[in-house]
């Protein structure tokens, strides 16, 4: 195989297509043991619940197999005049830096999500907001602390009082 | 159709419903102005705050951020060369060399003239056109809603450009997440794997803000520069504009023309209408080598044909249940989640809904003129709220808006895994609309396959011997050839269809 063949992106492309063809697998293992054993996975349309899923499986892994085999077929080219290189577009792959901001985004938006209902929404959406807002650059803490406070006082105001939704309290009952 | 608009007068003429409408045309240009939002992110953000209005309020504010969000990305397009959207990237061609000459008044003057009334212009064909659409739809049996929702999901296949295949892979994703739950004709529960939570489905709001307003912030945290602040000039708009326009009628009233028919067209867009009615315009004018320099018409003709767009978009997705653009499977989602199912039904049973949203559409493009105009100072400042600062509003208000909904932690986590599948879509260049589309369409397409079926006793001849539905049917495997059609023909194609506009 060619190096080109062989690149991150290209075994990239292939998983996330793999992921869609194990997709497919699925609908069908569903199909012969979940609804066949609610007798939905046979008969006239009325019964079978499984005649259009398997019908949208059967295309998705044909598709799916043809996208792999295209990640394998594709020829290197030169590049198009302004359009950039392989090694160019390596370059614009995000930083290291650029991945922990993110990591610790994302672990801040699952430990808000998590403490939401428990620790309610008064106190668990400050705190994620100032995470956040420190995370992502900004440096002022007093400037940070009151966006953080002034946002989700604002967004409350806006859900609770204007749209009639009631929001987590938590286990110290606090709300507005 | 004049009943159907003053039926819906005495829904829409209220101070609270008007009111959010002019508050969902500002916040939709609030968020066209900002790179990497657009008015799709804004219906999808503000979808769960509808959910609690009632069907006219809540459609009227979603229909203005559509229409708002449709302009907004001109702003930036002209001042900053970042277009806020897609849809403004033709109008970059124009705007900035303007602005660079020293005309931003004139340019975000214009561009904001020139959508109000291609929108206007778009609306008039909606008002006109979907009660006929609608009237015809009514000898619309299962067997044609299964071809015409077959042709709405193969308009995936124009909507992915290049990437054929990966639209249509992540179409079908749609589909089958749509399958999720309890089957309407046998009860039986598929793919729930035994949590309960997903026995009456997967929420679309939960999916839409996973899939892009969730990714779209992971994308922008991976991308770096979220402290960056661009330089802006001050900039006031001009009521002049709208005489600058009214002197081009022909290029607006040509350029509204296209864009309302693409947006009629499933699948084609505001982009596709805005670069079209661009090379339309240049070809028709006498000084063509003048377009790319900054002439006022390459504006009118992008951004009149963009927003007209929004108005030919809406036509199809009232009178036929068929979404023209992932903007309008959003809107329709949000009209069936507030208890109204689009088609002909809509129109029968439920004028005064239908007349009320039409009037939405239209008082939308009257705000977007005034507030536009009169608020340029204040929109062009907001290109200078750092990505730092906003980023953690957009998820902020994306678990919020979610949780709204049911007051359900479980959709949090089906948005959270949904952000995570279209961040590595993306990444690996997946088009994330026809989830959408597939999602919003697929129900109706299995429904109507199935109805089809149970009407024939199971026979698929059903669908030849009906003359509409066959007819409909091979619009869709012309669809199919169009997409198997190499490259090169179809360029040679396109550019015999475009002589035919030249006058």
């Amino acid at each position: 195989m060619t190096a080109s063949a062989d690149s991150p992106r290209r075994t990239g492309e292939r998983v996330v297509a793999g992921a869609f063809l194990g997709l497919s697998g699925l609908v069908f293992e569903q199909a012969f043991t979940s609804l066949a054993a609610q007798g939905a996975a046979s008969g006239g349309a009325m019964q079978n619940a499984s005649f259009y899923p398997e019908i949208l499986a059967a295309v998705l892994a044909i598709l799916a197999l043809a996208q792999i085999f295209k990640t394998f077929l594709r020829p290197k080219r030169a590049a198009l005049p302004g359009e950039p290189a392989d090694k160019d577009r390596e370059q614009n792959t995000p930083s290291k830096q650029s991945y922990v901001r993110g990591l610790i985004c994302t672990a801040a938006l699952l430990g808000y999500i998590f403490a939401l209902v428990p620790i309610g929404y008064q106190i668990s959406t400050p705190l994620f907001l100032f995470v956040m807002y420190r995370t992502l650059g900004e440096r002022n803490l007093i400037k940070v602390a009151a966006l953080s406070i002034a946002t989700s006082l604002l967004v409350s105001f806006v859900f609770q009082n204007l749209l009639d939704v009631i929001f987590p309290v938590g286990r110290l009952a606090i709300g507005f | 159709m004049f009943h159907t608009l003053t039926s819906g007068a005495a829904l829409f003429f209220s101070p609270g419903v008007i009111s959010l409408t002019a508050l969902g045309c500002f916040l939709g240009i609030v968020i066209g102005v900002l790179p990497g939002l657009g008015p799709l992110m804004g219906i999808i953000l503000m979808t769960p705050l509808a959910f609690h209005l009632p069907p006219v309020a809540g459609m009227a504010l979603l229909i203005a951020i559509y229409v708002g969000g449709s302009c907004g990305g001109a702003i930036s397009a002209i001042l900053v060369r970042i277009p806020g959207t897609p849809l403004a990237a033709a109008t970059l061609l124009d705007g900035h060399p303007m602005h660079l000459r020293g005309k931003s008044r004139e340019a975000v003057s214009i561009a904001i003239a020139a959508s109000s009334m291609g929108g206007l212009i778009g609306g008039l064909f909606l008002v006109l056109l979907a009660p006929v659409l609608a009237n015809v739809a009514l000898h619309f049996g299962p067997p044609e809603y299964f071809a015409l929702t077959l042709l709405g999901l193969l308009s995936i296949a124009v909507v992915s450009g290049e990437e054929t295949i990966k639209g249509l892979m992540t179409g079908i994703l749609g589909m089958l997440a749509a399958t999720v739950g309890m089957d309407p004709f046998s009860s039986a529960y598929r793919f729930t794997f035994g949590i309960s939570g997903l026995d009456g489905g997967l929420n679309i709001v939960s999916i839409v803000v996973g899939l892009f307003a969730l990714s779209e912030m992971f994308l922008q945290i991976c991308a770096g520069g979220l402290t960056d602040k661009p330089t802006v000039p001050w900039v006031r708009a001009s009521l002049g504009s709208l005489g600058a326009i009214l002197v081009r009628w022909t290029n607006l009233l040509r350029s509204s023309l296209i864009g309302t028919f693409f947006g009629i067209l499933p699948g084609a867009g505001g982009v596709i209408s805005a670069f079209t009615s661009y090379a339309v315009a240049k070809s028709n004018s006498s000084h063509p080598e003048l377009f790319g320099t900054g002439i006022e018409d390459g504006v009118i003709a992008t951004e009149s044909a963009n927003n007209a767009c929004c108005g030919g978009a809406m036509i199809p997705t009232f009178a036929l249940a068929l979404p023209g653009d992932a903007s309008t499977a959003v809107l329709m989602g949000a009209l069936i989640l507030l208890g109204f199912f689009p088609g002909p039904n809509l129109f029968e049973k439920h004028s005064q809904i239908v007349g009320g949203i039409f009037l939405a559409y239209i008082a939308a493009n009257v705000f977007l003129f005034v507030l536009g105009l009169l608020l340029t100072p204040l929109f062009v400042s907001i290109l200078k709220v750092r990505k730092s600062v906003l980023v953690p509003i957009v998820l902020l208000l994306s678990v919020v808006g979610t949780y709204a909904l049911q007051s359900s932690i479980f959709y949090l986590w089906v948005m959270l895994v949904f952000g995570v599948v279209g961040y590595f879509l993306r990444v690996y260049e997946y088009p994330l609309a026809p989830i959408v589309i597939g999602a919003v369409l697929g129900p109706i397409c299995e429904k109507a396959l199935r109805r089809s079926l149970i009407m024939s006793g199971n026979n698929f001849h059903i669908f030849l011997q009906r003359p509409l539905s066959a007819t409909i049917l091979a619009i869709d495997l012309g669809v199919i050839a169009w997409v198997a059609i190499p490259r090169s023909m179809k360029s040679r194609l396109r550019g015999k269809i475009f002589s035919v506009f030249r006058v």
